[in-house]
């Protein structure tokens, strides 16, 4: 009874503490150990309750609002598009699809953004019907500079071993990391000090109810899209050609030097694709175009080759797959001109459907015979046997 | 294993929750096992060492009642003999592993110094935690049963437990055979009075390690690491820290040992006792490490003759023990010179001591000033600029205790004295001075914001500092009460011992709960705003 009474009085005296430490270390989370980061989740939530985001620069962290995304949705989409933001553009209105819609595109995504993304999906068991891949070209190119350095590298290794079973090292994530913070005092510290220090100049997102065409900054929506500011929908059309022309100018980094497509990569894919379909996934490649200046450039330069032979090798996938492929990077094959581009890469939202049909699917074309590596021939085999 | 370690937090409660439960034949057996086991944490091999200091040591107390007892001609060197033994077997131990490389190096210097060079033997070895602790502990022992100021304990088990205590195993209290081994044969049970006392006082203890100790030594380190890129304002206000550190770092221990053995149903001695409210350097020494202090009183500066033989042969040997007590502390230089000065400082105040009784003891004077200064109040306002002036003296000294090198010391004496008294006058000197010392954080003054006066090191402190006065002024002899909770006669006399010089736990334990339960939270409150929770050791583990 003595014993009792001397634990409940311990109680009394640690349980109030313990509250407080755990509650500040949860609410305030200056790390972002526990609940992700502020305005990545804040983002998230947003998106997840119908709302539009503005303010997006590129502090916010894309992967990790993708992150807290996959965490807090309640139900599997219906369709998630993947891809670059050159894919940001898709909408389901010019996909034709129907029900729970979002574009998951990011900035710069690079294979490891594509597959990693995926791979939140299909981890926490939320796997969507539709899965729309923008396939940007530099996702084959094996170059540093091909690579975004945001990209979670250690999700994509344990997507390529867990899932696609290629044999490639990873550290699994540690839950208990989330343990400790939530108890630990030295972040408890930490979170005391993050919460009164100096806040104004952070660049905190803006929630939009609306779409607010009148804003003059770009914009994701609700659906994941992005809605460029208005100078940039506004824009001359020698304003775009000019941009095109700078692109073309320039040795673009993430595709310079791209003149074969790398047999390991197309074979990463060729699995990963593969995977989704033995999942049950209804899988469309989109080839998206090129404006018109620059792919001039692309398609004559030797040092750009590996862009058509990207192209190339989509179509006999798809068609080996039996996956729906639509589009071309050549704008011409795609039925755009330099009327549909914001830029030298970005296509107009309402310039989609000219390729990919107002939402009818275009049939990929008969395939043209390309030797695909055995190895990505037995590799598939096997996927599909799984 | 460290007491502020998640480790001890667990191990803890673990051999309390089966200690109360077992009947008392086993509960002495289960102290020795589990403090074997703390030990073990460490090093389990040196465990073997605390068991053969404990067995020689017990046979030499055996040989030496023995002995006495059967009063043979013949034998009568026989206690001498046993004590000269089991002194040299413990100290031969802790020569080999703390001061073998010492004085091996010590003697190729001399031999350098007079043109005979060689490569000193080293060892290199490791020094086993605590070592000097529990070897004083058990020479004590031994002196004690030689005087006959306490029988040999004929209980192997109680002995051993009386060396190997984890509560003080390892940085003491360095405790007297007088004090501990009768509790030994007392029974043990769990009492939630004691119990919460020793909590407190735990709880104390953390706070100093943990807010006090760590956070100053998080200033100081990097300004003992690197002297010479600090302005002598700087170096002050690191010794001045460091003097805060040490203090928060070893009571802190002390008082976790005493709260945790408390708790267990032990009265270990009481270390510390408000040292920095000293006023001369002889009363800080009876205030601070008191265990240790008594030791070398008792067993060195007596038997050298104490203040028996005149006041020049008492100031030598005030110069030997503290030579001594330095030694103690680590084989270095400077630390014996830390002891000297201590010794130094005592030997002056000895001589002013003795030149003021000389010039007023038969003042023709109407007022006799002596007399004047036993005044109460005149007392108290006369101990005020001491205790600075004490303060300030063992903080200058404390620079030897925790330099590195005899250059290092007079590095950092030779900057601050020479540094202009322009150095150390001025609000922004301070503020550099501080602000380079990480004493505000990497908070620049402009941006000051709420959490900073919540969070800074330095503001932090201050506060933790407030905290810790408020503690020394509840602890101090004004509040001293021997007034304890009723308790049933068999639990009054297990906790006699107490009742007699109650530590902070046990007056905290003695409030209304509401006033228990504020001190508690607030120590924790205190902890957790401001303590450090990276892994650090105790500072006196080392010796």
């Amino acid at each position: 009874m003595r014993l009792i009474k001397l634990l409940l009085k311990g109680l009394l005296v640690t349980v109030p503490l313990a509250l407080l430490l755990i509650t500040v270390n949860y609410r305030v989370d200056g790390s972002a150990v526990l609940r992700g980061d502020k305005f990545e989740l804040e983002v998230a939530q947003a998106w997840l309750s119908d709302k539009a985001v503005g303010n997006f620069t590129n502090a916010i962290n894309e992967r990790s609002v993708m992150r807290l995304y996959v965490e807090n949705l309640n139900q599997p989409l219906d369709t998630l598009v993947l891809g670059s933001s050159r894919a940001m553009q898709i909408t389901a209105a010019s996909t034709g699809a129907e029900g729970y819609f979002f574009n998951a595109g990011m900035t710069g995504a690079d294979r490891k953004d594509i597959l990693s993304t995926f791979y939140l999906f299909d981890r926490a068991d939320k796997l969507p019907e539709n899965l729309v891949i923008a396939v940007d070209p530099w996702i084959f190119f094996d170059s540093e500079e091909a690579l975004n350095f945001r990209s979670d590298d250690n999700l994509y290794r344990e997507f390529l071993s867990q899932r696609l079973g290629m044999e490639t090292e990873y550290t699994p994530e540690d839950q208990s990391v989330r343990r400790k913070a939530l108890t630990s005092p030295a972040y408890f510290q930490e979170n005391i000090q993050y919460f009164y220090s100096d806040h104004s100049e952070e660049e905190r997102p803006t929630i939009l109810a609306n779409r607010m065409d009148d804003l003059d900054e770009d914009i994701r929506l609700a659906d994941g899209t992005q809605w460029y500011s208005a100078s940039v929908r506004n824009a001359s059309q020698d304003q775009v050609d000019h941009n095109a022309l700078e692109v073309a100018n320039v040795d673009y980094a993430q595709l310079y030097g791209f003149t074969d497509v790398d047999e390991e990569l197309l074979r990463q894919f060729q699995a990963f694709i593969s995977y989704a379909v033995n999942r049950g996934v209804n899988v469309t490649l989109v080839l998206t175009p090129f404006h018109p200046i620059y792919w001039d450039m692309l398609s004559v330069n030797p040092d750009y080759s590996g862009v058509q032979q990207a192209e190339q090798a989509m179509r006999n996938l798809a068609a080996q797959q039996g996956v729906l492929l639509v589009g071309s990077y050549n704008p011409t094959d795609a039925n755009v001109s330099n009327e549909d581009f914001y830029d030298g890469l970005h296509i107009r939202r309402e310039s989609i459907c000219k390729y990919y049909d107002d939402g009818k699917k275009v049939e990929a074309p008969e395939p043209v015979q390309q030797e695909i590596t055995q190895d990505a021939e037995q590799d598939s085999e096997t996927e599909r046997q799984t | 294993m460290l007491f502020n370690s998640l480790q001890f937090l667990i191990f803890f409660p673990v051999v309390c929750l089966v200690y109360f439960p077992l009947p008392q034949v086993l509960k002495k057996p289960w102290l020795l096992v589990c403090s074997y086991y703390f030990y073990m944490c460490w090093n389990a091999g040196f465990a073997l060492l605390i068991a053969f200091s404990t067995l020689t040591t017990w046979l030499c107390g055996f040989v030496i009642e023995k002995a006495k007892a059967e009063q043979r001609s013949d034998c009568r060197y026989f206690p001498k003999l046993a004590l000269t033994m089991n002194i040299a077997v413990n100290l031969g131990i802790l020569f080999f592993f703390k001061y073998f490389d010492f004085f091996s190096q010590t003697i190729a210097g001399v031999f350098s110094a007079v043109g005979i060079t060689y490569a000193p033997v080293q060892l290199g070895l490791t020094l086993p935690v605590g070592i000097s602790f529990y070897t004083f502990q058990a020479l004590g022992y031994s002196i004690d049963v030689y005087r006959g100021e306490h029988p040999h304990e004929k209980n192997l088990l109680n002995y051993a437990l009386f060396v190997s205590f984890f509560p003080q195993l390892v940085a003491g209290p360095i405790e007297r055979s007088v004090n501990f081994l009768p509790q030994l044969k007392q029974r043990h049970y769990f009492d939630e009075r004691r119990t919460e006392a020793g909590v407190l006082l735990m709880l104390v203890g953390f706070f100093k390690k943990l807010v006090i100790a760590d956070g100053f030594a998080s200033l100081v380190d990097p300004v003992f690491s690197a002297p010479g890129n600090y302005s002598g304002l700087q170096l002050l206000l690191a010794s001045v820290m460091f003097t805060l550190q040490i203090y928060g770092d070893f009571s802190g221990y002390s008082d976790i040992a005493i709260g945790a053995a408390e708790i267990l149903g032990f009265s270990l001695m009481r270390n510390f006792d408000r040292p920095y409210f000293s006023a001369s350097v002889s009363e800080f020494w009876r205030r601070w490490h008191i265990s240790l202090s008594t030791w070398m009183r008792d067993y060195i500066y007596i038997p050298l003759g104490g203040n028996r033989r005149g006041p020049w042969r008492k100031r030598l040997n005030l110069l030997i023990t503290f030579a001594i007590s330095g030694l103690w502390h680590g084989a270095k230089w400077t630390f014996v010179i830390w002891g000297m000065l201590n010794g130094l400082y005592q030997c002056i105040e000895d001589m002013l001591r003795t030149a003021w009784r000389k010039l007023f003891h038969r003042s023709p004077a109407p007022v006799n000033p002596k007399r004047l200064c036993e005044l109460p109040f005149l007392r108290r306002v006369i101990r005020f600029p001491g205790i600075l002036l004490t303060f300030g003296l063992t903080s200058l000294t404390f620079i030897f205790f925790r330099v590195s090198t005899l250059q290092q010391a007079a590095q950092i004496l030779k900057t601050v004295f020479s540094t202009p008294a322009a150095g150390y006058t001025g609000l922004e000197n301070w503020m550099t001075a501080l602000s380079g010392l990480d004493f505000f954080g990497n908070i620049h003054a402009s941006h000051i914001q709420p959490g900073w006066l919540l969070t800074a090191t330095g503001v932090g402190l201050v506060g933790a500092l407030l905290v810790l006065t408020v503690l020394e002024l509840i602890d101090a002899p004004f509040r001293y009460t021997k007034v304890l909770p009723e308790q049933t006669d068999r639990e009054k006399q297990d906790y006699a011992i107490d009742t007699e010089h109650p530590n902070l736990g046990d007056r905290v334990a003695a409030w209304a709960f509401p006033a228990r339960w504020l001190m508690a939270i607030i120590l924790l409150g205190a902890i957790l705003l401001w303590g450090s929770f990276a892994p650090s050791g105790f500072y006196y583990f080392q010796f």
